[in-house]
């Protein structure tokens, strides 16, 4: 075995021109692979931050009625030891109540826009999707009796931070639920539909719609992403009348976003294995035809064929290896270009793609794990070996006399 | 409301069907006329308090209101002491909110049409939207009318091709005076939404009016809207300004 | 002379001349298909987002394009679109009207988005005929007839034939219709099946006080998705002024950006997978030309010129590209003709369009780039030439003693 390695270094450094060209061959699609993936991660990642992140969390819990019918009325009952119990989870970051409704909106004259009405807790919100870093002008809502709107409906409405926002809703006792508010920020949340609306203080929202201390919405951010299924589980065990569900079953259209991408970096992945596995069959068979002479004598010398195998197989082995370490070089360089400096796929000023009403970050940043940079190798060191099995078989098919014949 | 307000006032002119005879067409008409016309071109001002009962709360107002022509009225509201001085100025298929305690009027969006008036069985869209059933609509005499006796009777109207209504067909009983007792309200597939009920007959300015109403929805069995009349002026001068944005905030 | 030599030199070598233009051939190969690909993806995401939601050239009330204002409405459309129609006979005109509303049945009313279109025009390029879940699509000439999405239709309580009333709203003043459901459709997307309302323009158009024959757009649109150079210019010849005329890059500018980004994303993309082809094709010409060092010394010790002999190889280099680059050709083209012909519906991965706004057609199909292909295949050539460059030169400077003794 040591020496079957020695000879098949020594054969790969005969001709270091085609072993180096190969390498880098098989190499670059590794790092290609790698910086696809670190890309892939980033854009995955832009999108689970404007859905997830700043809006869904990671599980929503409703009244079972909820989410089919929005109906305002369907409030989630005993919302405040429901969000108690939550809260004594070891699980549970963060646990939020919001107030989702509709209101209609107006500044200073009579002419009145429709737009979505979020109540928030503001400490709360701040802490799971961090809102108040998506105030433009002016501050998030810190006291009660303050309005923040979005930078859609400021436009609309011509109104700015220290204006006043009338906002009138159909509040649950029947009543015409009004009341005046000063503009203390304009935000910009990404999200269109939220955008043409305003956020008030929870409060505030359940005194303006009379309901009392009911909530529409508990948004729970877990500690970590493998906790969201059993957090749901222990939920709804313990609230079999609640609806509690997580992120991916909120927004699929975002999960097969995902899917998706990973349909098409699968693809990619593919055509690049397909080019350096093409080339190092190629290469390897070249130098099988190259060495028939040398084989033959190999053979003549009465080494076993398995031997012969074992040896050519080593060296496409060793290719592999070479290209392995060489594309995670350049893998990694690529990766640690754009997960520093970023790029910037902007499709309006400060606005990257929008996806299902969403608007995504402008700059992406690489993002990778270590299985994404790991798969690759793992490819193209088994590409490199199943690629030598060719020229393996038929140098051991060479029949000595013929070969030694040949030049 | 001219819709309230009309849905109840009847002309006392008796209608031109004798009692105890199959009614013509003609005389179908001339009740419609009546159901629709109570005071169109008149004027009416009403005290009134209505009471909404629905699964999720319940809820009693009084308001005031003014109404002149088809075109405006003004109501609002007295009781509760949270809402009182609200206010909804319609003109022509505008309508307006006036909220006191922010002293500001808001023009109702087209998005919030659709949207419950004061929490009741009534949108706004039904608050801005008339039909006449003697126009409107085509009526003939409604099965079973004949069972109901000599002294009513039940016209089924279903609505002209090009008349935007949901409605599949409306029954309306009246009596054979001309004064409105029930309206049936279908959908196409002949299934019964809603109800409306006039009770309470009285006379006022020579008219037979009746002055209680209740609205109910047959998809929401628990739920109604019940409407009753403490005081009624018919025909009385009210000036055009009433029915401005500056009156809407008096 | 050299010709006949450089193609015998290459058929007594079959399998070193094989696995050489089988490299060029490979790469071009998977080079040309995933080129049709992806231009076929955005060709069919381009073309049906200009036909369903602008036009090649759109004619515009002035001012609807930043504005969106429903109340913005291009009067006396038909006379328009005959006069566009006369100026460039071989284009399709189609109006639509957008307006904002609410639709109301018996038991239910939803605010909603109502486009009043052309039946036969627009069946031609909506989506929406392939969506239909119950029902026809709009027939012309026949008034009320209203499509809805099976969302909206579930919360109206109402089905084929049932009676529905439109009420739209322009300048303020609310206009009601009533109309049958003549079909039902579902998109896949939540918020369209709620939202999205069709109905005949005619009918539409009655509703609307005060502006006759009016629409929000006058869509013009030609074969293939390039906008021709001069149709704008003689687009706004035959409106005269008033309206704004848009070209589809400028009515659409983020699906335009969108397309530009993704496609620089692609010629990274095209360009690595080029840099890795011509690594890989050049370590394959040169291995084989160097295992020939021996043979070229011989050709110099009998006489052969140096630069016969560079002449000599870069025949030979250009014979294995052209061969291979014609192979590769062919290839890409058989893998493409299935893609063209059926292509891969990714609604078998992906239940819905991921992309918001558009109702959107899952079958992915590959078009013939000629233009991409020709240039990649080009391309090769030239690499095999340049390829064997290096060798050729190499042997052009050899000592014919030296080359003589190697091997």
């Amino acid at each position: 075995m040591g020496i079957l390695t020695a000879i098949a270094w020594r054969n790969l450094w005969r001709h270091p021109t085609r072993t180096v060209l190969t390498s880098l061959t098989m190499g670059l699609g590794v790092a290609f692979c790698i910086f696809m993936a670190s890309w892939i991660g980033g854009f995955l990642d832009v999108m689970r931050t404007a859905t997830v992140d700043r809006n869904l969390g990671h599980l929503q819990i409703h009244h079972k009625d909820y989410p089919e019918t929005m109906n305002p009325y369907d409030v989630v009952p005993q919302a405040q030891s429901v969000i108690e119990g939550l809260q004594d989870k070891p699980d549970v970051k963060i646990v939020a109540p919001r107030i989702q409704a509709f209101g209609m909106y107006a500044g200073a004259k009579d002419e009145a826009a429709s737009g979505s009405f979020v109540g928030v807790d503001p400490e709360a919100e701040k802490n799971l999707t961090e809102m108040h870093k998506r105030v433009r002008k002016g501050r998030w809502l810190k006291n009660s009796r303050e309005a923040v709107i979005g930078h859609r409906l400021a436009k609309e409405l011509n109104l700015d931070v220290g204006g006043e926002l009338l906002v009138v809703v159909n509040a649950l006792d029947g009543s015409i639920g009004n009341q005046v508010y000063p503009v203390v920020g304009i935000y910009n949340s990404g999200m269109l539909e939220r955008d043409g609306g305003a956020m008030f203080p929870l409060q505030d929202a359940q005194e303006l719609f009379a309901m009392g201390d009911g909530v529409h919405e508990l948004v729970v951010l877990t500690q970590a992403e493998e906790k969201i299924e059993t957090v749901q589980n222990s939920t709804t065990n313990a609230y079999p009348d609640l609806a509690v569900r997580t992120w991916y079953e909120i927004s699929p259209e975002t999960k097969q976003m995902e899917d998706l991408t990973a349909v098409t970096s699968f693809f990619f992945y593919f055509i690049i294995m397909a080019i350096s596995g093409f080339m190092v069959v190629n290469t390897l068979l070249m130098s099988v035809y190259e060495r028939t002479r040398e084989l033959g004598l190999f053979a003549s010398l009465g080494l076993p064929p398995k031997r012969v195998v074992m040896m050519i197989l080593i060296e496409s082995g060793l290719l592999g290896v070479l290209s392995s370490l060489l594309g995670l070089g350049f893998g990694l360089l690529g990766h640690l270009f754009l997960a520093n400096y970023g790029i910037t796929m902007e499709i309006k000023e400060g606005e990257g793609f929008i996806l299902n009403g969403v608007v995504l970050d402008p700059v992406i940043f690489g993002q990778l794990n270590m299985t994404q940079a790991i798969i690759p190798l793992v490819i193209v060191m088994f590409v490199s070996v199943v690629a030598g099995l060719w020229p393996a078989r038929r140098a051991v098919k060479l029949d000595p006399v013929v070969a030694l014949a040949q030049e | 409301m001219y819709f309230i307000v009309s849905s109840l006032i009847i002309l006392s002119t008796p209608a031109p069907a004798a009692a105890g005879t199959v009614p013509t067409s003609d005389q179908l008409k001339a009740l419609l006329t009546q159901v629709d016309d109570n005071g169109r071109s008149n004027s009416s001002h009403v005290v009134m308090s209505m009471r909404v009962q629905t699964k999720r709360f319940s809820r009693k107002m009084k308001m005031e209101s003014w109404s002149k022509g088809k075109e405006h009225s003004l109501i609002r509201l007295m009781d509760p002491p949270k809402d009182r001085g609200v206010a909804t100025l319609k003109v022509g298929d505008k309508l307006w909110n006036y909220l006191p305690n922010t002293d500001r009027t808001m023009r109702v969006p087209s998005a919030m049409m659709s949207g419950a008036w004061m929490g009741s069985h009534v949108s706004n869209d039904d608050l801005v939207r008339e039909y006449r059933l003697s126009e409107d609509y085509t009526y003939a005499m409604a099965p079973g009318s004949a069972s109901l006796g000599s002294e009513r009777y039940t016209i089924r109207c279903t609505p002209k091709p090009e008349t935007p209504v949901v409605w599949g067909h409306i029954d309306v009983t009246v009596t054979a005076k001309g004064v409105p007792e029930k309206q049936e309200f279908y959908s196409e597939k002949g299934k019964k939404v809603r109800t409306m009920t006039y009770s309470d007959v009285k006379e006022v300015s020579g008219i037979q009016v009746p002055h209680k109403m209740v609205i109910q929805p047959h998809d929401k069995p628990n739920e109604l809207t019940e409407m009753v009349f403490h005081s009624l002026k018919l025909n009385i001068p009210i000036e055009d300004s009433r029915f401005s944005l500056q009156a809407l905030r008096d | 002379m050299i010709f006949r030599m450089a193609l015998r030199n290459l058929i007594r070598r079959p399998m070193q001349s094989f696995l050489a233009s089988g490299a060029v051939a490979g790469c071009l190969a998977l080079i040309i298909w995933t080129c049709n690909f992806q231009d076929g993806a955005w060709v069919l995401l381009m073309d049906d987002t200009i036909r369903a939601s602008a036009g090649h050239v759109v004619v515009q009330a002035d001012g609807y394009q930043d504005a969106k204002d429903s109340n913005l409405l291009v009067a006396d459309s038909s006379a328009i679109a005959t006069k566009i129609r006369q100026q460039n006979p071989e284009t399709t005109v189609m109006r639509r009207l957008i307006l904002g509303g609410m639709i109301a049945s018996p038991e239910n009313s939803v605010a909603v988005g109502i486009s009043g279109v052309e039946a036969e025009a627009e069946k031609a390029v909506s989506q929406i005929p392939k969506m239909m879940v119950d029902g026809e699509w709009l027939e012309a000439g026949t008034s009320g007839q209203v499509l809805i999405g099976t969302t909206l239709a579930k919360r109206l309580q109402v089905g084929l034939g049932d009676k529905v009333v439109l009420t739209v709203s322009y300048r303020g003043e609310l206009q009601a219709l009533p109309f049958r459901v003549a079909g039902t459709f579902t998109i896949g997307n939540a918020s369209m099946d709620n939202f999205f309302v069709l109905a005949n323009l005619p009918t539409l158009q009655e509703m609307l006080p005060g502006i006759t024959d009016p629409a929000t757009m006058i869509s013009v649109q030609v074969e293939g998705y390039k906008v021709p150079a001069g149709l704008k210019a003689s687009v706004r010849e035959a409106v005269g002024d008033g309206p704004e005329v848009l070209r589809a890059e400028e009515a659409l500018p983020e699906l335009f950006k969108a397309e530009e980004l993704d496609k620089i994303g692609g010629y990274f993309m095209w360009i690595f997978i080029g840099i890795l082809a011509s690594i890989g094709i050049l370590n394959v010409l040169l291995m084989s030309l160097f295992q020939r060092t021996r043979e070229l010394g011989m050709l110099q010790a009998m006489g052969m010129r140096p630069s016969g002999l560079v002449q000599l190889l870069l025949t030979e280099g250009f014979l294995l590209g052209v061969f291979g680059a014609l192979l590769g050709f062919i290839a890409g083209l058989a893998a493409t003709y299935p893609m063209v012909e059926y292509g891969i519906d990714y609604g078998m991965i992906n239940n819905q369009a991921p992309v918001s706004g558009v109702a959107l057609n899952t079958l992915m199909k590959a078009v013939y780039s000629w233009d991409k292909m020709a240039i990649w295949t080009g391309f090769h050539v030239l690499l095999a030439v340049l390829a064997s460059l290096w060798p050729a030169l190499r042997a052009g400077r050899l000592e014919a003693v030296e080359s003589m003794r190697s091997q």
